[in-house]
């Protein structure tokens, strides 16, 4: 619990005199010294005396209108017994037979199957609801044909009186509510209820005084009427707060291996949030609790998969195609027969190029002149024409770029012989297949909130139907509840046991509970039932989108982490390259002066990771040659001049950095920076304790060494030399390393952010992925208990990656 | 004997009883109060209050009715007059009090307590319904928390105790505001 209120607790146990002696005294010494801690007690107590008075007060008004009232009563001289009014006016004395006294009501009659549930509304509104096989003949027969079923009714006083009725049970005076007679007959033939069939009824229009009671008629002798067998009606169910109640399918929240805590327990209470439910600090740090409103949204959102797709999804594996089509000339990330295609797809949109046409049929782009300088600058010529259509060409787009395996269209329309599961790129998933088997959250959503308090869902009984018909998985049962909300739960009850033959068992046995109804005035109950409709799409609507957005969010953060390692790794190869140049150029003057020769004007370019070499004389090729190779591997070079004898040697050392940090980092940079050069070199290691490097011998070496342990840095600067170096990386704030390297040579300092700033990007893009991934995990786990029979890219979507680039850390020059 | 019950049942958590055998000596204070200037609304509103006054002594173990509880409330009535009159600088100094009980000799005491909490009645209108509930629940009728929970529609005690310490909270900060 909040500080605040565990002092409102302990205020209270002194007040109440709640605290042991010791415990009052340490309190009392409290207050003594902390006069605002005085004041709070003093304010406490004050509240707590104003409400005894508010007590007391109610008390005494509650008092005095119990006193009035019983003077009232004595005043009048009421007694405590209801004498009800008695309609004999008529009574025939006849001996006519039973039938008489009925003869002048009108008759309904109603065909039934013996064989099935009837539900029948009579003229005056009174539902019969009559079960399966309740008839047999005279002789207990069953009853094979169709059934007359006759009802006449009495519930008007004109009626009552017309046909002679009287009410008289056992010779004492009833006050009717209205009478009504059945019968059934099949073939002519008097029929009766067989023993423990009932039939039920749903009266309207009657004002249930209390005490009333459903009599059975038993013709007497003389043709009268005598009512016995006295039963009362169905009682109204107790309603609950219906947010109180569980309406989940079986199993969920539990599913989640955490307890779930009320937020709003009490409508309109919206002053209580998880920190105030009175849990101990460690229980709300291990996380053990999920709100409620956080299980009930996590369980709505699973209504998008109840939201109608249009179209089948269709999804194309970037990866195959390219191999399929593209691979034999060109490679990834690099140029090979044909140029890399890295970025290809923008450029040649912004110059207006299309780059869809040149795929399909380059030579007639090339023939019609639309194509630009920068399009040209490609060996046209060498490419054929590939058959693939536009969107297969984008998703190999999306693999080239972004490393995107399964690139999603759903508005693709292919044509319907060219579609090929598997093998060919092409995989189709059918929307048919995504069809979940359950209850329709958004259904659930619609009725679990306060319109539908003081409605027959707000019951237990409700709650235990509603867990049977989680398990039905039809929408349907759920609807005949929902749609019948003024009628007793038993007419629901029969309803359900005719629609659903899975679970017709459970629903007898509630159908003979006889368990009655909750008052609802009819225009409200429609209202709820259109209120259900409207709100069942919205929430699918909305869960839709939310799905969608986030598979989108996904997407976009791949891509643009993926733009970003591209670059990078581009940066990365131009930096070595040019720390290279230099080297090689110190090497070679360095060379040609032990050999005694002028160096010529060798000049190297670097292109698309050759490196060219120009020489202005054959000889010396060789030893640009050899002094390349030694630069390049980093060994020693010991050349000799077969013609001169003469010697070139430049020797590369050894250099270990042993970390001796007990910390393990989550990344580290140990670099070796040369005196004359202009970027580092990195040392390499297979540990990440060891770093290996060799040094120039031309060259003076300094190592810079950076550690990170998440976000906080680590560094240490020290001399290099050849042989073993043990460092301790020491803790530095950004400020501080901020300042270190603007201090450095510029280009090295900056070349040092470079790789600080994408490892802070790797950081952000891993937390951002693996919430996401907790996300996934957590939709899918959850969905698959709730669905098990959906597949699970139905539940999470296809997100497959490729795992694409990653940086090249390491100090070869290819 | 009648008194004696009186004060039995407010011992038992049944003022609801006491207070409507009390009633019947209502008519006779309301006369007094009315031929001290009084209004028939003020005359209600006194004898509420000595209603108070009797419930608060009553609740006392100590506490000995040595007369009628109807004569006991007369007393207690004319002296919240008197003092209201006061208040109000319609001074009647000859409105004598007979002090027929040695329990009223505190009244002053008393009564002085009740004004201030009177106060207080503003400030616990400002809080939601349902606190007020909760505490006349818990301080009032002096249920548990489990019976409050109940009452409330709350799924556990914890739930419910965390509720009253936020209403407290709330109701403390609104003295505040008032002063």
């Amino acid at each position: 619990m909040r500080e605040d209120l565990n002092q409102i607790q302990e205020i209270e146990h002194y007040l109440m005199g709640k605290m042991s002696a010791s415990e009052i005294q340490t309190f009392e010494a409290k207050l003594k010294a902390n006069p605002v801690l005085r004041a709070s007690v003093d304010k406490q107590l004050l509240v707590m005396e104003a409400s005894k008075r508010l007590g007391i007060k109610q008390s005494i008004r509650k008092g005095k209108r119990s006193y009035k009232t019983t003077r009232l009563l004595k005043v009048l001289g009421v007694s405590a017994i209801v004498i009800g009014v008695v309609i004999t006016a008529f009574i025939l004395l006849n001996k006519l037979n039973n039938e008489s006294y009925t003869v002048y009501l009108p008759k309904q009659v109603y065909t039934i199957e013996n064989l099935q549930d009837t539900v029948l509304i009579t003229n005056n509104g009174m539902h019969v609801v009559i079960p399966a096989n309740a008839f047999e003949d005279e002789s207990e027969n069953p009853v094979t044909s169709n059934i007359d079923f006759q009802i006449k009714e009495a519930f008007e006083t004109y009626d009552i009186i017309k046909s002679g009725l009287t009410t008289l049970s056992n010779g004492e005076l009833l006050e009717t509510g209205g009478m009504f007679f059945l019968e059934a007959f099949s073939q002519g033939e008097k029929l009766k209820l067989r023993k423990g069939k009932e039939i039920f009824l749903d009266i309207p229009n009657i004002n249930p005084k209390e005490g009333m009671m459903l009599f059975d008629g038993e013709y007497k002798e003389d043709g009268s009427i005598n009512w016995i067998n006295p039963k009362s009606f169905d009682k109204d169910l107790v309603t609950y707060d219906i947010t109180t109640l569980d309406f989940y399918p079986e199993g969920y929240p539990e599913v989640l291996n955490k307890e779930v805590v009320y937020e709003e327990i009490f409508i309109g209470d919206t002053s209580m949030n998880i920190d105030d439910m009175g849990l101990e600090e460690n229980e709300i740090e291990n996380n053990k609790y999920y709100s409620k409103s956080y299980t009930d949204s996590l369980y709505y959102a699973y209504s998008r998969l109840f939201a109608p797709i249009e179209e089948p999804i269709v999804y194309l594996d970037g990866k195959v195609l390219f191999e399929q089509n593209c691979s034999a000339c060109h490679a990834l990330n690099k140029d090979g027969v044909g140029p890399d295609l890295k970025g290809s797809f923008e450029k040649w949109k912004k110059n207006g190029d299309d780059i869809y046409a040149f795929i399909k049929n380059p030579q007639s782009q090339y023939d019609a002149g639309v194509m630009s300088a920068i399009a040209i600058q490609y060996n046209v010529g060498g490419m054929n024409g590939q058959a693939v259509s536009n969107d297969e060409i984008d998703a190999i787009h999306q693999y080239i770029d972004y490393g995107t395996v399964n690139y999603i269209k759903s508005n693709f329309r292919a044509q319907a012989d060219s579609l090929i599961v598997d093998d060919s790129g092409y995989k189709i998933y059918e929307a048919q297949s995504c069809i979940p088997k359950g209850i329709n959250p958004a259904l659930i959503k619609s009725i679990w909130n306060k319109k539908f308090n003081n409605t027959i869902l707000a019951t237990k009984e409700f709650e235990e139907r509603l867990k049977v018909i989680h398990e039905t998985h039809l929408d349907g049962v759920l609807n005949i509840y929902i749609n019948n909300l003024a009628k007793p739960l038993w007419y629901s009850d029969s309803l359900a046991m005719s629609s659903c033959e899975s679970h017709t068992k459970e629903f007898r046995f509630f159908y003979n509970q006889r368990k009655g109804g909750v008052k609802v005035d009819d225009a409200l109950a429609n209202t709820l039932s259109d209120y259900v409709a409207r709100t069942q799409k919205e929430v699918e609507q909305q869960s839709a989108k939310a799905y969608n957005e986030f598979q989108e969010k996904k997407r976009t953060l791949w891509n643009e982490f993926s733009t970003k390692t591209s670059e990078k790794a581009k940066e990365e190869f131009n930096r070595k390259i040019k720390v290279f140049k230099e080297e090689l150029d110190i090497n070679l003057r360095e060379a040609y002066r032990q050999l005694g020769k002028k160096k010529p004007t060798a000049t190297g370019t670097i292109n698309r990771g050759r490196l060219r070499v120009r020489t202005s004389t054959l000889g010396a090729k060789n030893v640009d040659q050899y002094v390349m190779e030694s630069a390049q591997n980093r060994n020693s070079l010991n050349y000799v001049d077969s013609k001169t004898g003469k010697k070139a040697n430049i020797a590369y050392n050894e250099a270990e950095i042993h970390i001796k940090n007990k910390e393990s980092f989550d990344k580290l940079f140990v670099y070796m920076i040369p005196n004359k050069l202009n970027s580092f070199n990195r040392m390499n290691t297979t540990d990440n304790k060891i770093f290996k490097g060799k040094l120039n011998e031309l060259l003076q070496y300094s190592t810079f060494c950076l550690g990170y342990i998440e976000e906080q840095a680590y560094y240490v600067e020290s001399t290099l030399s050849k042989g073993v170096k043990d460092v301790r990386l020491i803790k530095i704030s950004e400020e501080d390393l901020k300042i270190k390297l603007s201090k450095s040579e510029k280009e090295i300092g900056e070349d040092i952010k470079d790789d600080i700033d994408f490892y802070k990007e790797e950081i952000k893009f891993k937390e951002k992925r693996s919430s996401n991934q907790a996300q996934d995990e957590l939709t899918l786990k959850v969905g698959k208990y709730l669905f098990p029979d959906l597949a699970d890219y139905c539940i999470v979507g296809v997100t497959e990656e490729a795992v694409g680039d990653s940086i090249d850390y390491t100090d070869q020059v290819q | 004997m009648k008194d004696q019950k009186v004060i039995a049942l407010i011992r038992e958590n049944k003022s609801e009883k006491a207070f409507a055998i009390c009633y019947k000596d209502f008519p006779k204070i309301k006369r007094m109060i009315i031929s001290y200037g009084g209004s028939v609304a003020d005359a209600e509103d006194v004898f509420q209050e000595a209603l108070i006054i009797l419930y608060n002594k009553a609740i006392e173990p100590s506490f000995q009715l040595t007369s009628k509880v109807g004569t006991y409330l007369y007393s207690v009535a004319k002296f919240i007059w008197k003092d209201e009159l006061r208040k109000q600088n319609k001074s009647n100094s000859s409105i004598e009090i007979e002090l027929y009980d040695n329990h009223l000799n505190d009244l002053e005491e008393v009564y002085e307590k009740e004004r201030k909490l009177k106060a207080i009645e503003a400030v616990l209108e400002t809080i939601s319904n349902k606190c007020k509930e909760i505490f006349q629940l818990f301080y009032f009728k002096k249920y548990s928390m489990i019976e409050i929970a109940k009452q409330m529609s709350y799924s556990s005690e914890r739930i419910a105790r965390t509720k009253k310490y936020k209403c407290m909270e709330q109701a403390k900060k609104n003295i505040n505001l008032q002063n």
